[in-house]
């Protein structure tokens, strides 16, 4: 018995249909193959003998499960969801030595795996296991010199280097403008830079809560951040016209963000949030 | 029905020599239910109008899109357009002979009926002029272009591509209502042709809370020049270098003609059928030596800057 992937080549294509064949393998923590959130995946499952060849007739059994703590999901609850496989159990009633179930993947992002018992016509069962990730392929926004990475540690997100990744374009966006804030405004320094999105993005869980909290729920695929506006150190000064904040908002938008505005004006948690649109 | 009318009819009111139309922008505008307190609220929507025509209104339930949230308080947020200055904007452009550069000399005013000064404006530029010089463009880092980013802003002249911003900017030292600003200078080896020019006024969209995704949705056409700015048509690089006349002749007559769907006032130009049928003898091997005689016919400023243009391109000058 084996297990291998015959296709991963389309593995961030949405509905891609994804091969894999069941051979023994211990459960082990990884983010490859990487499912985006959210989405039903087609897999066709092969059971195989010690020859190599498909187990004809053979039943199916999924049990999916997540790893606690991974991609900067520092925290846990009785309501910590992840992927199903749907349906849970199935018969290669045709003989063709295979069958095709849907991997339902959760709207967090984090290491899964999906434990599979693959058993033959005289009722032998085979015990197999398939670890995957469910998320984005993002990039760490370190500093550069330009930014001080801020609010890592405030929603169970580990630190810093938890919540600064982001989308190609969206980390040259974000890049960029602040550059050309601190081009026209010398006397800013470092800019606090507050959330982007988790290491494989998915859902940015600030309140501990796993289901489709509004808040933050832009920060969920990597292609937001925020910009510090509250008064706080390296923020960009605030006061009754917000002029600055205004200008490096519209930073964000020259620099293609598709949605840039003020939030929580007035309040202790005003930032600047800049969005692009992948 | 009476308020889409009525709105329309505002709208026309409005319109200056040169104006462009925007259709969509205006049928969604025209769309929104007014905002008369939360009792208008209806589900779905978020984004209303109000008796100023430049004032919106954001409202949305706080557990939009998680309906099982217990905390359903409602947000109401107002926003204004940043389009409260009156622009306008000159461009001579120029070739000295010999040279393949072309000089785009702007002037930007702010007419003296602007509730706000201008403080940014855009002219959108081909991503691969990445040769355009823009040390002139206004004092030290008043200008900057938008290098490293695809080409994603789009034109308003139908037909013609996105490209990335060139942008003027200075919050400290704006262009005040009856002001105006000159020596705004790029050059570029790129041949002239109709682009996209968008001024802002300081102000913006600023929320209360956190919005959910759906709002924030409805809110993007919001965030667009033609929506929340003031827009008007310039000349500016436009054509690589590489474009043999003919082929300049027969593109800058296109996007004429596109123009005209936009800017109605074109529609109504002497200058532009002559200009039109000079262009398309000119595509056609016509010898493109003498500038035709358009002496007394120009309507708009435009109309005079294009024919400059076209004198710099085909030697004419």
């Amino acid at each position: 018995m084996r297990k291998e992937q015959k296709s991963t080549m389309r593995r961030y294509i949405a509905l891609v249909t994804f091969a894999v064949c069941l051979c023994p393998l211990l459960r082990s923590q990884s983010y490859y193959p990487l499912f985006q959130p959210n989405i039903s995946y087609p897999i066709t499952w092969t059971c195989e003998d010690e020859n190599n060849n498909p187990v004809p007739y053979a039943t199916y059994y999924f049990d999916n499960y997540a790893w606690d703590y991974t991609n900067g999901h520092f925290h846990d609850s009785a309501a910590h969801p992840w992927s199903s496989s749907s349906p849970q159990n199935a018969w290669d009633q045709n003989g063709t030595g295979s069958v095709t179930v849907n991997l339902n993947t959760t709207i967090i992002g984090q290491a899964e795996g999906v434990d599979v018992t693959c058993y033959d016509v005289y009722g032998n069962p085979i015990p197999l296991s398939f670890n995957f990730g469910v998320g984005y392929p993002l990039n760490y926004n370190d500093d550069h010199g330009i930014w001080v990475l801020v609010g890592g540690n405030t929603t169970n997100h580990g630190d810093n280097s938890y919540d600064h990744w982001m989308t190609t374009n969206a980390a040259y966006g974000i890049y960029y403008a602040t550059q050309e804030y601190q081009t026209n405004h010398p006397e800013q320094g470092l800019v606090a830079a507050n959330d982007q999105g988790l290491p494989f993005g998915g859902k940015f869980d600030i309140n501990d809560r796993w289901d489709k909290d509004t808040q933050h729920v832009s920060h969920d695929w990597g292609t937001a951040a925020d910009i510090r506006g509250n008064g706080g150190a390296n923020g960009i000064p605030r006061d009754n016209s917000n002029a600055d904040q205004e200008e490096f908002r519209r930073y964000c938008q020259d620099f293609q963000a598709v949605d840039t505005r003020i939030e929580f004006v007035g309040t202790p948690n005003q930032h600047i949030h800049c969005r692009w649109g992948f | 029905m009476r308020m889409l009318v009525m709105f329309l009819v505002v709208n026309s009111w409005l319109m200056g020599a040169g104006d462009l139309i925007f259709p969509e922008r205006d049928h969604l505008i025209a769309s929104l239910p007014v905002w008369k307190g939360e009792s208008s609220y209806r589900g779905g929507v978020y984004i209303y109008r109000t008796a100023d025509p430049d004032e919106f209104v954001i409202a949305w339930p706080a557990n939009t899109g998680i309906p099982s949230n217990p905390d359903s308080h409602f947000v109401v947020d107002h926003f204004r357009l940043q389009n409260e200055s009156i622009p306008s904007i000159s461009v001579e452009v120029s070739r000295r002979s010999g040279d393949h550069f072309y000089t785009y000399s702007y002037r930007v005013a702010n007419g003296a009926g602007a509730r706000a000064p201008i403080w940014h404006w855009t002219l959108i530029d081909p991503p691969e002029d990445t040769g355009v010089d823009i040390s002139n463009f206004g004092l030290e880092h008043e200008g900057f272009r938008v290098n490293g980013m695809p080409a994603g802003e789009k034109q308003v002249i139908p037909g013609v591509p996105p490209g990335v911003y060139i942008v003027w900017a200075n919050a400290k030292k704006s262009i005040r209502p009856g002001t105006e600003r000159t020596g705004l200078i790029i050059s570029s080896d790129f041949l002239p042709g109709l682009t996209t020019a968008s001024f802002a006024t300081l102000s913006g969209i600023e929320t209360s809370e956190e919005l959910p995704i759906p709002v924030s949705d409805q809110l993007l056409p919001f965030q667009q020049p033609e929506f929340a700015e003031q827009v008007r048509i310039t000349i500016g690089p436009r054509f690589p270098a590489s474009t043999s006349r003919s082929q300049w002749t027969a593109d800058f007559a296109r996007d004429i003609r596109s123009l005209g769907i936009v800017m109605p006032d074109l529609r109504q130009s002497k200058f532009i059928p002559q200009l039109l049928a000079f262009l398309d003898a000119c595509s056609k091997g016509a010898p493109c030596r003498a500038s035709p005689d358009f002496k007394g016919t120009t309507v708009l400023p435009l109309e005079s800057e294009i024919r400059s243009a076209i004198e710099a391109v085909l030697g004419l000058q």
